[in-house]
């Protein structure tokens, strides 16, 4: 047992270094425990503890639970099966690495070690290298575990405050609630993110002309790189000059602004438009942006047209405005591809799902007598996600525009 | 995404099938090597047996765009139907890329 091979400090290049690792050693055999603590100490391994029965050891691992313990089976009072199984009943010890060294050495014995929870199994008389390659591995397990653990723990948290940043980015309530009284327009929207990031968003701005902007950006792709795309071109739009332009000057603009910002493949989707509350018209233009559609008590649900060059491709591309009339009481429908591109009852539900699917919903609720916007959405988004409620594989958001019956304005 | 190349003829022909999206990057990725590796710099993208296409894989076909630009060769996509077709018309992908019906 001399010639015992030295753990290495550099760990195959993972950086990790055991020396400082607990090491428990169980064992009612005295001279056992001197032999295995002289061959870890001798590996550099330099924090050893010994117990000397069962329930010594599992007092010990509660006052101060070791990185890795090397249990005997055959013990007086209770046997290594048994610390074994009470220590996996614990979460806390859950993934701590339990090697069962012992002499028993038949089929059934190592199936019993393995069935209470045991890591790994060594029998006696023990091979120094064999016992040492094996803490070691144990060892490095357990710490890439834990390295893993905090590294996914702490990269949720992170997701999950940019997604509260991502949603804060999004109109309050209180925004709606001014653009509905300035420009007699109320807005319901829905964002559904397909995972914890979404590359859509939407905006909305009483103009001072008395003119609403509203728009509706679509990413190209999802997750993390879409994401980030929102929150930098919604800075950018918080801060632009949308006086007086039609919605295709301002689209066009928006594209040369993008070009330079965009690596080749990414770009944008976007329908943007004005709701004018004195001729009760919205005039949009749309890079690629989904078909606006129009419907009302009075109006047959259209679509509105929606070719043009998404956002960020090329510079100096011109966008055609289009205008669709809002009578009182009427809305619009705004949704990003997830809304047509979406598998419903096995098929692609395409514009024309959605279009069905929207004048059902409409006079349903016409026969009913309501006019609830909200509902409509819930309602939509719960046929996408189907009878099993599947999660989408694309980022939703969907948005009711609702022309007022009682403009204030 | 499955794809299949061809350049026995006077153009290298890409053959796409199934559908492409977000989840074929890395195998697009592969395509584009082999695309700048063809023998021509006459290259068509057939697009018959591909049935849906989302943003992120109309993305990969403007990277094929660029990327042969680059080297002066020229791409055009070939016979796209249905979905593929929807989405390449609504984007106006006929004013950068040549779209062969």
């Amino acid at each position: 047992m001399t010639g015992a091979p030295a753990m290495p400090q550099e760990e195959g290049g993972l950086g990790l270094n055991y020396s400082n690792a607990r090491i428990m050693v169980v064992d009612d055999n005295q001279l056992n425990i001197t032999l295995i603590s002289a061959l870890l100490r001798k590996s550099g391994l330099r924090n050893i503890e010994t117990a000397a029965n069962s329930e010594e050891a599992l007092h010990r691992i509660e006052a101060a639970p070791p990185d890795l313990l090397l249990l005997d089976i055959m013990m007086p009072g209770l046997s290594g099966f048994d610390v074994c199984a009470l220590l996996r009943k614990d979460p806390r010890f859950a993934t701590l690495p339990i090697i069962m060294q012992t002499a028993l050495n038949r089929p059934e014995d190592r199936a019993h070690a393995f069935s209470v929870g045991a890591t790994d199994y060594i029998v006696k008389p023990l091979n120094p290298a064999e016992l040492l390659a094996r803490v070691r591995i144990h060892l490095e397990n357990q710490a890439l575990i834990r390295d893993l653990s905090l590294y996914r723990r702490r990269t949720s948290r992170e997701l999950e405050m940019a997604r509260s940043m991502q949603i804060r980015m999004l109109p309050s309530l209180g925004e709606r609630q001014v653009m509905a009284e300035r420009c007699g327009l109320s807005v319901s929207a829905r964002f559904e993110p397909s995972s914890e990031l979404g590359g859509d968003f939407w905006g909305m701005q009483p103009l001072d002309d008395g003119r609403a902007l509203v728009y509706l950006m679509d990413f190209s792709g999802h997750g993390l790189n879409a994401a980030l795309n929102t929150f930098r071109v919604h800075a950018m739009l918080r801060n632009w000059d949308f006086q007086g332009k039609t919605p295709a000057g301002a689209l066009s603009e928006l594209n040369d602004a993008l070009c330079p910002l965009l690596p080749s493949g990414q770009f944008a989707t976007m329908l943007l438009g004005y709701f004018d509350p004195e001729s009760g018209g919205f005039s949009y233009a749309s890079a690629a942006g989904t078909a606006p559609i129009a419907l009302g008590p009075t109006l047959k649900p259209t679509c509105g047209p929606n070719a043009g060059l998404p956002l960020g491709i090329v510079p100096n591309v011109t966008y055609d405005d289009h205008r669709l009339e809002l009578p009182p009481g009427s809305c619009l429908l705004l949704y990003s591809d997830a809304a047509i591109e979406t598998e419903v009852d096995g098929t692609l539900w395409g514009e024309e799902g959605l279009l069905d699917f929207t004048i059902g919903e409409c006079e349903r609720q016409m026969a009913l007598g309501s006019h609830d916007p909200e509902e409509f959405l819930t309602r939509l988004s719960r046929r996408l996600h189907g009878p099993r409620a599947q999660p989408l594989t694309d980022d939703l958001t969907a948005l009711m525009l609702t022309r007022n019956i009682d403009v204030a304005h | 995404m499955d794809y299949s190349i061809d350049s026995a003829g006077e153009k290298t022909v890409i053959a796409l099938k199934g559908r492409l999206t977000f989840t074929d990057h890395a195998s697009f990725r592969d395509l584009i090597k082999k695309m700048l590796d063809a023998p021509h710099s006459d290259q068509v993208i057939d697009l018959s047996a591909l049935d849906f296409v989302d943003s992120a894989g109309l993305g990969m076909l403007l990277i094929a765009r660029e990327e042969l630009h680059g080297r002066d060769a020229h791409l055009s996509l070939a016979h796209p139907h249905g979905q593929v077709r929807q989405v390449l018309n609504v984007a106006h992908l006929s004013k950068i890329i040549e779209i062969v019906e």
